[in-house]
């Protein structure tokens, strides 16, 4: 299969969307003649127009709320964020609206609006952009939630995104988006929400991990194996729904779980997968279910700092160390 | 005495208009130990009587004596905490053990006490790992069953079988719910129910229960016994305590002399295995001791090379552990020949049984003075009774009884356990 990368992934995918429904269009702070602060648009506005591809001001509660509002009359809209960091701005509009849309409506409206976020630390872009807020909105009912961690995921997760009839945050961690990996060129390839991917069996630790950290625990998984410590590394895709299934079943094979995000450890999605892990499979547990993630600091700008708060292979290691008491 | 380990009971005020109350009675006599939901007193207020259960368990410190009337909020009673109470050291050390889910699960299966063991685990945790897999003796496993942490401490608490509760959580959990309605249920049924809940046969108990059973089953077993005089082990034994200036136990003599007939006699130091009778090199005896929570056989290696005031501290300390609940799993097994001491009871003679996978027991009698013809005069000698117990299918009548001969001969001439053998 060719390859391709996560940010190229992601363009395929909704050009794909773009050509097979014109009701879809992509809004958003420099999409348009810039291509995209990341580059994910390049192109597209060739391609599409300026009324598909539009730039806006720097407002994320009026971007979204854009989106939010053809959402209801029956477009498909993706919104990019730039920084995820600054989704509070437009968070009465995601929270209270886009999210509560259907509900409040008695099932009449539907919001059908992808908001493609950027997240993770790209490197010294300290503390204002660089946060993963994917579990900000794991609280909120009547939001999807994806972090894909391959150009496979990317641009699978996306069109399933686009096509659905839920509000959908879709969490891009900068890091990835030059990394690139074997893509379907099927333009109705799409990865189903709800379904984690084991990306690697193993028999004696499982590790969770969201994102960026699932490379990250494939290296660990390497390192691991060379002093016996088997892991299976398993990529939930999506936060909101969450295989809970996948996750217990790894569980009770293996007994031993380190929970990987990029997100702060406190009340980050490990939080969550964490309690309902001890709810649903304690009796499989044998030892403390373990999270890595980010210290609870603002991220910092200093290289030195940024790499001390940021978890990285060696946590997993040390951690799949612990459990398996090794 | 800190607050802590103290809860105090308190008259309390069950109306608005409550001001007072008389103690009518205590239902648990000044230093008995209660349990959370036993009644504890009862009162009475308005010309109702009321029974007040125990919140907390504890034992109880009566400050006030039923009859009198006080006003409400008076501390009526104290319940000491287990650290401060005696004789409650044991739960305590229970709640002590870190484990993790399944390696409590995989324990109580097994039927394996989990304070015993040490932890490899995150902060010292005790993990399946940690389990003994083989070695350790496994009651019949049982099915697992899914209950909540607090359903469990409270069926614990009620001493509730939790195979007889129904589960309506999750998966068929059991919850809390679930254990109360089991209770009441118990409690609504007439006299049907013996009044003292049956001891489960679990944990220590179940392993006993199974691995004399299997003996039992297998094994054709038979007993000699033989009375021996014993003055002179009498003599010895107050000789080498004089020169050793503390007290020592006849189990060390005994356990020396069966070590050195097994030496001496090879053909009773021997295991049924599958490729038949396995001469065993080394001689290790078991001594049997009884303790809280049942007959456990703590083992000492090499007994026959072993001198006596050496085998003496090495019993003492093994039968302290054992006491404390402390032997390692390594010092309950091993053992190629068990002696049991019944003599402090005041047993003459028994039938002690075989302690599998062993050949031979020997059950000691009490030591007592008893007129004995000797020669053509009758005189009063310290006379002892041994049994041997054995499995018939390994050793016959004749060699056996030469063994137990032996014994008896080496505990009428202690003399001649001073030599070691290497």
């Amino acid at each position: 299969m060719r390859e391709i990368s996560y940010s190229e992934a992601i363009r395929e995918a909704m050009s794909e969307e773009m050509r097979r429904d014109t009701a879809v269009f992509l809004v958003g702070e420099d999409v348009a003649v810039f291509g995209g602060v990341w580059g994910v648009s390049d192109g597209m506005l060739a391609e599409f127009g300026d009324e598909r591809v539009r730039d806006t001001p720097i407002s994320e509660a009026a971007i979204i709320g854009a989106g939010l509002g053809a959402a209801l009359v029956g477009m498909r809209p993706i919104v990019e964020i730039m920084f995820g960091d600054f989704l509070m701005c437009g968070g009465d509009q995601i929270v209270n609206q886009a999210a509560k849309a259907r509900f409040m409506s008695g099932g009449k409206a539907n919001v059908p609006l992808t908001l493609r976020v950027t997240s993770g630390a790209p490197g010294s872009a300290a503390a204002q952009h660089s946060q993963s807020p994917e579990s900000w909105f794991m609280n909120v009912p009547g939001i999807k939630i994806a972090a894909p961690s391959t150009p496979a995921d990317a641009k699978g997760l996306l069109k399933t995104a686009v096509r659905g009839a839920d509000p959908v945050l879709f969490f891009e961690h900068k890091m990835l988006y030059g990394e690139t990996g074997p893509v379907p060129e099927d333009a109705d390839f799409t990865v189903p929400f709800g379904q984690a991917n084991v990306v690697r069996q193993g028999r004696d630790v499982t590790v969770i991990a969201v994102s960026i950290m699932v490379p990250k625990a494939l290296a660990a998984a390497d390192l691991l194996a060379a002093e016996g410590i088997s892991v299976e590394v398993i990529d939930p895709r999506t936060l909101v729904p969450l295989d809970k299934e996948t996750l217990i079943h790894s569980v009770a094979k293996t007994s031993r779980v380190i929970i990987a995000h990029e997100a702060h450890r406190r009340s980050g999605p490990g939080a969550e997968i964490a309690a309902m892990l001890a709810e649903e499979a304690v009796e499989y547990l044998d030892g403390p279910i373990i999270r890595v993630g980010a210290k609870n600091v603002p991220l910092p700008y200093s290289p030195v700092l940024e790499n001390f708060v940021l978890p990285g292979v060696d946590d997993i290691v040390a951690a799949a160390r612990l459990l398996a008491s090794k | 005495m800190s607050n802590e380990n103290r809860y105090e009971v308190v008259m309390p005020k069950l109306g608005l208009i409550m001001t007072e109350a008389r103690l009518m009675e205590w239902h648990k006599p000044d230093g008995a130990w209660v349990v959370k939901g036993e009644p504890l007193f009862s009162l009475e207020s308005d010309k109702s009587e009321i029974e007040i259960e125990a919140s907390v368990n504890g034992r109880l410190q009566i400050l006030i004596p039923a009859g009198e009337t006080v006003p409400v909020m008076t501390p009526v009673a104290h319940l000491l905490a287990e650290k401060v109470a005696q004789g409650a050291a044991q739960s305590t050390a229970q709640n002590e053990v870190r484990a993790t889910p399944k390696a409590r699960a995989a324990a109580r299966q097994q039927g394996i006490d989990l304070a015993a063991l040490s932890g490899s685990g995150p902060r010292g945790m005790i993990v399946a790992a940690d389990l003994p897999d083989a070695d350790m003796p496994k009651a019949a496993p049982q099915p697992t069953i899914q209950a909540t942490p607090v359903a469990r401490k409270m069926a614990a608490e009620l001493g509730l079988d939790l195979a007889k509760v129904t589960g309506t959580g999750e998966n068929g959990r059991i919850t809390r719910d679930d254990v109360t309605r089991t209770a009441a249920a118990r409690l609504a049924q007439p006299q049907a129910v013996p009044p003292a809940p049956a001891l489960p046969l679990t944990g220590l108990r179940g392993v006993i229960a199974e691995r004399l059973s299997a003996g039992w089953r297998e094994r054709p077993q038979v007993t000699l016994t033989a009375e021996v005089d014993a003055t002179n082990l009498v003599s010895a034994r107050q000789q080498l305590a004089a020169e050793l200036g503390r007290k020592l136990s006849y189990n060390a003599f005994f356990m020396a002399a069966a070590a050195r007939a097994l030496h001496e006699q090879p053909h009773v130091n021997v295991r049924l295995t599958a490729e038949g009778i396995a001469q065993l090199a080394e001689i290790h005896v078991g001594l049997a001791v009884d303790t809280d929570r049942g007959l456990l056989v703590p083992v000492v290696r090499q007994a026959d090379s072993k001198s006596i005031p050496a085998l003496d501290e090495e019993i003492s300390a093994l039968a302290q552990r054992a006491l404390d609940g402390q032997l390692l799993p390594d010092e309950l097994t091993g053992g190629t020949f068990t002696i049991t001491n019944l003599g402090a009871f005041g047993i003459d003679a028994f039938t002690p049984i075989v302690n599998p996978p062993e050949t031979a027991v020997l059950g000691i009698g009490r030591i007592s003075p008893r007129p004995v013809v000797v020669g053509r005069q009758v005189e009063v000698r310290d006379m002892v009774v041994l049994s041997l117990s054995f499995d018939h299918r390994l050793l016959d009548g004749g060699p056996a009884a030469r063994f137990l001969q032996r014994v008896g001969q080496l505990v009428e001439r202690p003399f001649a356990l001073v030599q070691i053998n290497n």
